[in-house]
């Protein structure tokens, strides 16, 4: 019958349902990464409510020239895999392999002018011990690096497995996977930002 | 008199009896479920049950019941929802303290309890109450969380560091009560315990006024006598710093040349302090009225010379002569009271016991002279020398069969107290 | 289908050989066994280890043991059952065998994923044994400022338990996924077996609530390694902070505990009683309820922390909430027993024994959700009593039965009846004579974490300890029947039980890749006793 080969194919023995069990994996793994990060942004508001004057007088020592060109080098970068991810679709590896370099120069990028930040900040004597607002200053800046990390290996390896020719028309889960994960790296950062650097 | 009958759970407190009849209640609830829920489970574990070898007795195909699932929602529903108000009813109460209440402050810290009353006083591992009397803790810790648990009173409130928690406490039955720390707090939270004494008014009183007397006589003199120039208005008249109001200034009087207004000199030692406070017009300085009141009757002896000692410490004169010494021992002397004093108020007492028992550390009772075994095995003589080493450098032979973890009071107690707490220490035989 | 399996049949036990087999294994059995013998092992560590605290406890004074020994003993033996053993138990150990079995697949959805999890957890694992070069004292609450400023390896231990956690979280994803997308034709959710549904909730909590505790270790570490001021008043940090983020996990936790024992006793109570379930929607959407109300309730560990009045009522209103859901599983088991024909052996039981001290240990939550009994009770053995009926009583208990229920299909062997129910009765008397006083030496004030205690106490101390040496005698009995019945027991058929779930379609023990064909399901599991209308 045609509703029980239907159900059959729902047993998902082949890579047709793989696609599916990966999307809702990754989804999964993104809760968690939510709550992960929910608990910072938790203990941030509580912070920023009880003092008020220290968020507004230290926020004003972060760069903010170096926290904007940051936030526009994520976006740039989940523009460039959310490229690479059409052209793979469309067959089009050398694009992929193009935006996926492109992203991992982005996200390079990124470090480097966290790392700049950083030695600032600890030239000036703006370490996690110095107060509240630092240390959740580098907390939040720190484990979202960490992130960013993690998705530089992981982009890293599709831009590998491309080359070995894993991926085609047909097949493009990991990549579409990767994706997802490196633009909610970029959504973090999004809240980051005016969280940290904009909000008076 | 206070009823002696507050239920057969031993609550010491109306409070603690309300929420005696709030366990009731629960009881009676989990009681009702109980006997419902294993009476069925074990009822039909037996009745059903098939017999040994026996073939499965047809069963009835039930798959659900709305209305049953209806029941045993909405029933256990109203029933939580009535331990929850009647749970809250009576914490609102253990919550909100009653106008009057005395306060007291608690500081805890590891591993003791410092109770500091109203007029000051300060008392360790003891807080005394009068049966009746509402009283108010406003708690603190000066390291990590303890708590506060008074089992008979049904009260507990953790203690955190760099806030501060309140209780509020109206004990009425006579006993003497532990409280206990149930916030782990480190090696000695077993071992740390205060005394709750709930006394009879008029006990309580007479307790009181000894405490404000000995108080006074382990003081330093100076300090008393400072304290009594302060309480007796003495400073209404006179400064401590030089400014000229009715009477002369205490600073750098003593053993200083006073023009009188006969025009003659004398010199402002311990005679002339003791006339001008019990016969003012005796000598008038020159330049002030004859308005100072006796204070014959007012000040005792003992309190002249507290504030003879007192008056020297304003003055930066070299070769001040010595202050008289009396009972208390002289300033600068080190002495058994002052060395309690610093075991109380520097917190050994939260580790060392003096009565035998063993706490976080060895107890100092019989410590003195004994033969000490160390944890390398090696034995010393506790001694001067070791008693001095252990307050100052604690982890440089420890004894054996206790942890590393005493720290050290250099830079905390000074050569006198150091001294006094040797004397302190021998005397525990 | 009973018939006698040939001893060389190929099953997923004798396909391959070689340690190596089994390292890198991609069967979800493999992974299971390994899970189990792993933590297993350390549920007898941390028994022994609760054995050592009760022999303290014997007198008064430090007779045994010093302050420090103690305190370590009992953090140790928090830490160890809690971490290692009764949140992973369950769902990787005996969930990892039975849920593609259940559910008709051939695996789990990520098996690869399923093996590097094992790992970490075992990683986890000795990172927590090599911190016992300088044992914790923190209990396992890990409260600050204590445990920012202690000196013992709180950072190492920390780490140990981000690993162990970060393999649970990877497991419910994984567990989610693979009920979502690997059910076998036909097998709606309607027909789901409880225990998945329990294994469903079990795994939303472990992946919503695990990362919290994960951050919240991390900021731990961050400020004993790096001085961050988060829970340093000095630093303008708050120590209850510490407490909210960790309660927020760990309250959610024991609802990760419960769950997956209920899902077994769910499964277990039809097959023995001949009898459907109960009230099917009824349990199966109180494990989603219970998931639910169980992240609103934290703050009923923290009444006299120091909270504010508004959200210490709010906190306790909400935690009554949570009683509702697990007294509907409870009736509903019951009256599954109504007119049945219920067989008495060793999985039923357990079973039975769970419903017995679970139902002790949840009636005296209420005790501890009201206000004003919870003042008197927190932080004392009142409290100790009622997180051992509830887990001990409840989760290891429905372990037990589980692993008396899938033994069998597990191993290709019976256990021996008689010796079972010996254990049974050790472990049943040992467990009430060690808890039940232990509420009344709470409510007379015995404050916990306490290596000294008045004398007044000691009676009841040595009764609970006796008591535990009856229940140690209990379990060794149980393993002993385990470890004998492995290689000398009988041999079992496919369907011992009689079951109507999927697994014992399957042979005892079933071939690596489960089903010859991936079964198509037209009825729910249910189906016992007769019928009135005869079709699905």
């Amino acid at each position: 019958m045609a509703e029980y080969s239907e159900k059959k194919a729902m047993a998902s023995e082949g890579t047709a349902g793989a696609f599916e069990k990966a999307k809702l994996g990754i989804w999964a793994f993104l809760a968690t990464e939510l709550m992960l990060f929910g608990g910072l942004f938790t203990a941030y508001t509580v912070y920023r409510i009880r003092y008020q004057a220290l968020f507004h007088e230290q926020h004003l020592h972060l760069n903010r020239t170096f926290g904007a060109v940051n936030t526009v080098i994520l976006i740039c970068s989940s523009l460039s895999v959310a490229i690479g991810i059409a052209a793979i679709k469309a067959g089009k590896l050398a694009v992929l392999k193009l935006c996926l370099a492109i992203t991992l120069g982005l996200a390079s990028s990124f470090l480097f002018i966290k790392y700049l930040e950083y030695s600032e900040h600890i030239g000036n004597g703006e370490l996690p011990s110095s107060n509240l607002f630092f240390s959740l200053y580098y907390m939040m800046t720190g484990l979202h690096a960490i992130h960013v990390l993690a998705g530089m290996a992981a982009l890293t390896t599709m831009l590998l497995l491309t080359n070995r020719g894993a991926f085609s028309k047909e097949y493009s889960t990991p990549v579409e996977i990767t994706g997802i994960y490196w633009h909610f790296v970029d959504l973090v950062w999004i809240y980051l930002f005016p969280l940290l650097y904009l909000i008076g | 008199m206070t009823p002696d009958t507050y239920g057969p759970l031993g609550a010491a407190s109306k409070i603690a009896s309300e929420v005696d009849s709030v366990y009731l209640f629960i009881t009676g609830i989990a009681l009702f479920f109980f006997i419902v829920t294993q009476g069925a489970l074990i009822y039909f574990a037996f009745r059903y049950r098939r017999k040994k070898g026996a073939e499965d007795v047809e069963t009835p195909y039930i798959t659900s019941n709305s209305v049953l699932e209806g029941v045993w929602v909405a029933i256990p529903t109203i029933l939580v929802m009535s331990i929850f108000i009647y749970g809250y009813i009576v914490w609102e109460d253990m919550r909100t303290p009653l106008p009057g209440a005395e306060e007291i402050h608690v500081t805890a810290r590891q591993w003791l309890f410092k109770f500091t009353y109203p007029d000051g006083r300060e008392t360790v591992n003891e807080l005394r109450i009068p049966a009746g009397q509402a009283v108010k803790l406003t708690m603190t810790s000066e390291d990590v969380i303890h708590a506060f648990f008074v089992p008979e009173l049904r009260e507990k409130m953790d203690i955190l560091p760099g806030r501060y928690t309140y209780l509020w406490l109206k004990p009425e039955r006579i006993g003497t009560y532990t409280i206990y720390c149930t916030q782990y707090c480190g090696v000695g939270h077993s071992q740390m315990q205060a005394t709750l004494y709930v006394m009879e008014p008029h006990e309580y009183q007479e307790w009181a006024a000894k405490q404000v007397e000995e108080a006074e006589k382990s003081m330093p003199l100076a300090q008393r006598g400072k304290n009594l120039v302060e309480q007796s208005g003495c400073l209404a008249c006179h400064s401590t710093d030089g400014t000229i109001k009715v009477g002369p200034s205490f600073k750098d009087l003593f053993g200083s040349s006073v023009k009188l207004s006969d025009g003659s000199t004398v010199t402002a030692d311990a005679d002339y302090i003791r006339e001008s406070i019990l016969d003012p017009g005796a000598k008038i300085v020159s330049g002030f009225k004859n308005l100072m009141p006796t204070f014959k009757g007012i000040l005792k002896d003992d309190d002249i010379t507290a504030i003879i000692a007192y008056m020297q410490t304003l003055s930066a004169r070299v070769g001040v002569p010595p202050a008289a010494a009396t009972a208390a021992g002289p300033a600068g002397q080190p002495t058994i009271e002052k060395g309690k004093a610093v075991f109380e108020g520097k917190g050994c007492i939260g580790c060392h016991s003096t009565d035998g028992t063993i706490k976080v550390g060895p107890t100092f009772k019989g410590l003195y002279g004994s033969t000490v075994t160390l944890s390398d095995g090696k034995t010393v003589k506790a001694d001067d020398a070791y008693i001095n080493e252990s307050i100052l450098e604690p982890n440089e032979q420890v004894v054996k069969g206790y942890s590393p973890v005493m720290p050290s009071y250099k830079g905390t107690v000074n050569e006198e107290e150091l001294q006094s707490v040797i004397l302190y220490i021998k005397s525990l035989k | 289908m009973s018939r006698q399996q040939p001893s060389i049949e190929k099953n997923y036990l004798n396909e391959t050989h070689g340690f190596w087999s089994w390292a890198y294994t991609l069967d979800h059995k493999r992974i299971g066994v390994m899970y189990l013998l792993t933590i297993l092992f350390f549920f007898l560590v941390g028994g022994v280890l609760g054995l050592l605290v009760r022999l303290e406890l014997l007198e008064p004074t430090n007779w045994l043991v010093s302050n420090q020994t103690y305190n370590e003993m009992f953090t140790l033996h928090g830490v160890i059952m809690i971490f290692i053993f009764v949140i992973p138990v369950i769902p990787s150990a005996l969930g990892n065998f039975v849920i593609p079995l259940l559910i008709g697949a051939r695996d789990v959805a990520f098996p690869r994923l399923n093996i590097a999890s094992y790992w970490i957890f075992v990683s986890g694992v000795i990172v927590l044994m090599v911190s016992m070069v300088h044992p914790i004292d923190t209990g396992w609450t890990f409260y600050t400022p204590y445990s920012a400023k202690t000196a013992t390896s709180v950072t190492i231990v920390a780490l140990g338990i981000f690993l162990v956690g970060m393999s649970s979280i990877l497991t419910g994803l994984n567990f989610i996924v693979t009920i979502h997308k690997l059910r076998a034709p036909g097998m709606s959710w309607h027909r789901l077996p409880l225990f998945i549904w329990g294994i469903y909730a079990t795994s939303i909590i472990n992946v919503l609530a695990t990362p919290v505790v994960g951050v919240t270790f991390l900021m731990l570490l961050s400020e004993r390694l790096l001085g961050f001021g988060f829970f340093d008043p000095s630093k303008g940090g708050d120590p209850l902070l510490f407490q909210h983020f960790f309660w927020f996990y760990s309250h959610p936790v024991v609802y990760v505990m419960i769950l997956p024992a209920m899902g077994i006793i769910s499964e277990i109570i039809p097959v023995f009683t001949r009898k459907p379930i109960f009230g099917y929607k009824a349990i199966a959407y109180s494990s989603l309820a219970i998931a639910g109300a169980g992240f609103l309730v934290w703050g009923h560990h923290m009444f006299v922390a120091g909270m504010s009045s508004i959200a210490t009522i709010i906190f306790s209103f909400l935690t009554f909430s949570v009683a509702i859901p697990t007294g509907v599983k409870v009736f509903n088991w019951i009256a599954t027993m109504y007119r049945g024909s219920i067989n008495l052996d060793s999985p039923m039981i357990y079973a039975l024994t769970f419903i017995f001290l679970f139902i002790i240990g949840g009636l005296t939550g209420p005790f501890l959700g009201s206000l004003a009994t919870d003042v008197h009770l927190h932080e004392t053995y009142f409290l100790v009593a009622h997180f051992h009926y509830t887990i001990m009583g409840g989760t290891v208990m429905g372990l037990f039965a589980g692993l008396h229920y899938w033994f069998p299909k597990i191993t290709g062997r019976m256990l021996d009846e008689k010796t079972a129910k010996r254990a049974w009765a050790f472990i049943l008397v040992g467990f009430n004579v060690t808890f039940f006083n232990m509420f009344i030496l709470g409510f007379r004030g015995m404050p916990r974490r306490y290596a000294t205690y008045p004398e007044k106490f000691q009676s009841q101390h040595i009764i609970s300890t006796v008591g535990s040496w009856i229940l140690a005698a209990g379990i060794l009995i149980m393993f002993y029947n385990f470890i004998r019945c492995i290689y000398k027991g009988e041999k079992a058929p496919a369907n011992p039980w009689r079951g109507l779930t999927l697994e014992w379609t399957t042979p005892s023990p079933p071939p690596t890749e489960n089903f010859k064909e991936i079964p198509v399901v037209t009825d729910w599991p249910y189906s016992y006793g007769k019928r009135k209308d005869a079709d699905g």
